[in-house]
């Protein structure tokens, strides 16, 4: 798919920006997709894309789903190039949307969450954030641990004491 | 495959406090417990607002009999800035009586309000009743709130067996078992704010016929309980129905004390700290206090308080002359003598044809003197923060055992229950150390001409600001 993406000529409209990675993955995309990431928005008005935009915080196989997702949301259909010849509608996004958040495990959402985070790409930081809070309402404080593999590092005393600050979350 | 490692700890404390305020408040606060790097984020960010959340008991409204406003028993407020006001009429339409509160919201007529922020929704009558239901004519509705989960609220609508000496039935439905075993309620909710129905489906036995139910005594109100994700409703003829919302079944369970105790029971149906709690006082003046136990599934009652209550009686004198510490707020019918006066007399003419009792009009003429200004009683100097204050001397009871109590409700955070002496009189009683505190008139003076009969429902308030 990061293939896909950097097959994209210039043909589709707009001009074109290459994202690297920092596995030195390049990635081909118009401005119009790139510019849902405000950071990238900032950098084309700065007119410092030239030479292509290096995200040394962000694994190539990340990048490749971030840029999947601008893609999907670019709105213009043309914008996103030959190979999105369909104009994505509505359903079509919610159903990509929640196909994405819902096969993200572990690692790989909170690497997407410190993307979005540093991309500064409000929509995927706002359904991936949400994504790791559904996974955490209704669970008691062991279960959120399991689910994240956090290690308790207070003492029975203390956690006691934090409980006891807020009983009436806790159904004993 | 990855290894397992605490993903969590790639994310800055800024993703991660995005990702935590997004929590309900119940999830927030368990999150504090899971480590040390969560806890510091949720408390320095001050991203879990307590102080929002319906833990803090503020007063207790209640209604009486053919008054169509509410009146509210005012704790003193322990919280900086202004204080709530118990009354909403200014902000509602015509909706003046408490019919249900669950955590901070009002169910009124039409509508919800939330006297905190001073918000008020209206919600669409519901639709005609669904064909089975066609005999009865009496539904009570019930509030499902819980904001440390969700904003959104729904509202339940429970059938009452018509009373047999005003209905006839027919023979059919009768010999029917009670409640049905598949149970289909109206249901309202804020997210779709439509009117729909859900089935229910009974869990066990039914508490008997609906000619049993016809011939129980039918009291004005029976109070529910929302919690933990089921909704207990007191039900006519000594049952409870607890309706679980998780799973779409409900059960019945008997109350601890049956019918031949007294005839007009007086008993209330409420939470406490722990869960839920039931409280019967009976023609003796003997008060038992049950909990009801669901550990593993099992449903008992357990007694955890049984005490006389007629010393209280005797020390009556000491607590008429003592003013207590909270306030009564009531809606004024000789507020604005210009416009009022005329709502007043046509209101009172009402209830005086309907008790076919003289009216002395001399009395009520002083009465309007007396509270034309304002209808909070009086401003408190006291605080009732301390649970020492107002302690009533019990000791000295060698008077005679007049008057009777009824159960304003359970203190949701303490050992204590609210009762009302005479109608007259707030008690806050302490199970543990049997200690009664005066808190003060739950009868507003110019009622006296309504010629009320008593107390009908009862509400414990805790404000919700969210």
């Amino acid at each position: 798919m990061a293939a896909a993406a950097a097959e994209a000529t210039t043909d589709g409209g707009g001009k074109m920006i290459i994202l690297i990675s920092a596995d030195g993955k390049r990635f081909e995309v118009t401005e119009a997709v790139a510019s849902q990431s405000q950071l990238i928005s900032n950098m084309i008005e700065d007119d410092c894309t030239e030479n292509g935009v290096r995200l040394p915080n962000v694994d190539g196989d990340i990048l490749t789903m971030v840029v999947d997702y601008c893609n999907m949301h670019a709105g213009d259909a043309a914008a996103a190039g030959d190979t999105m010849k369909a104009s994505s509608t509505e359903e079509e996004l919610k159903k990509f949307d929640a196909e994405l958040v819902q096969a993200l495990e572990n690692p790989v959402l909170f690497k997407l969450i410190l993307a979005a985070n540093f991309l500064n790409i409000k929509s995927l930081l706002d359904m991936t954030c949400q994504r790791v809070a559904d996974m955490m309402s209704g669970k008691t404080p062991e279960q959120m641990r399991e689910t994240f593999s956090i290690e308790n590092d207070f003492t029975p005393e203390e956690e006691a004491a934090i409980r006891q600050e807020n009983a009436w979350a806790f159904d004993d | 495959m990855e290894e397992h490692y605490d993903v969590t700890q790639l994310l800055s404390d800024d993703a991660l406090a995005d990702v935590l305020a997004r929590l309900a408040p119940r999830w927030l606060a368990v999150s504090r417990c899971v480590c040390k790097a969560w806890r510091a984020v949720v408390d320095t960010r001050h991203l879990l607002r307590t102080d929002l959340l319906p833990l803090t008991l503020t007063g207790i409204y209640f209604n009486f009999h053919d008054i169509h406003h509410s009146v509210f028993l005012s704790r003193p407020s322990t919280r900086p800035g202004p204080a709530i006001s118990g009354m909403f009429t200014d902000y509602t339409p015509d909706n003046n009586l408490v019919k249900d509160h669950c955590n901070g919201l009002l169910l009124l007529e039409s509508g919800v309000a939330n006297p905190a922020t001073r918000q008020w929704v209206p919600f669409p009558p519901a639709p005609p009743q669904p064909v089975w239901m066609k005999d009865f004519y009496r539904f009570d509705s019930y509030l499902v709130f819980d904001p440390t989960i969700s904003t959104h609220y729904e509202i339940f609508k429970i059938p009452r067996v018509p009373s047999i000496r005003f209905h006839v039935l027919d023979p059919m439905l009768k010999s029917s078992q009670w409640p049905p075993s598949l149970c289909v309620l109206q249901v309202f909710s804020s997210r779709t704010r439509e009117w729909g129905e859900r089935l229910f489906v009974r869990d066990g036995a039914a508490a008997g016929t609906v000619t049993d139910m016809a011939l129980a005594f039918s009291y004005d109100h029976y109070n529910g309980v929302y919690w933990h994700g089921a909704l207990y409703v007191h039900c006519q003829g000594d049952f409870v129905m607890i309706i679980s919302l998780t799973n779409n079944k409900y059960q019945v369970l008997k109350l601890p004390m049956n019918t031949e105790v007294c005839q007009y029971k007086n008993h209330f149906l409420g939470r406490s700290m722990r869960g839920v709690n039931y409280a019967l006082i009976d023609n003796e003046h003997r008060l038992r206090v049950w909990f009801l136990n669901e550990l593993y599934g099992q449903m008992t009652w357990e007694l955890k308080h049984d005490n006389d209550l007629s010393f209280l009686l005797r020390c009556q004198e000491i607590c008429i002359q003592n003013d207590g510490p909270w306030t009564l707020h009531y809606h004024n019918y000789f507020g604005y003598p210009s416009q009022n006066d005329n709502y007043y007399e046509a209101y009172k003419k009402h209830i005086v044809r309907k008790y076919c009792y003289k009216y002395d009009s001399a009395s009520y003429k002083n009465d309007c003197e007396d509270i034309k200004k304002d209808v909070v009683v009086r401003v408190n100097k006291f605080e009732w923060d301390s649970d020492n204050d107002d302690i009533l001397d019990t000791g000295n009871s060698n008077g005679g055992c007049h008057g009777y109590f009824s159960i304003l409700g359970f203190h949701p955070y303490k050992e204590v229950i609210f009762l009302n002496q005479n109608k007259e009189r707030g008690l806050a009683y302490h199970f543990n150390s049997s200690k009664v505190q005066n808190l003060g008139s739950t009868f507003p003076k110019p009622y006296d001409d309504l010629y009320t009969q008593g107390m009908c429902g009862s509400f414990i308030y805790t404000p919700c600001w969210i």
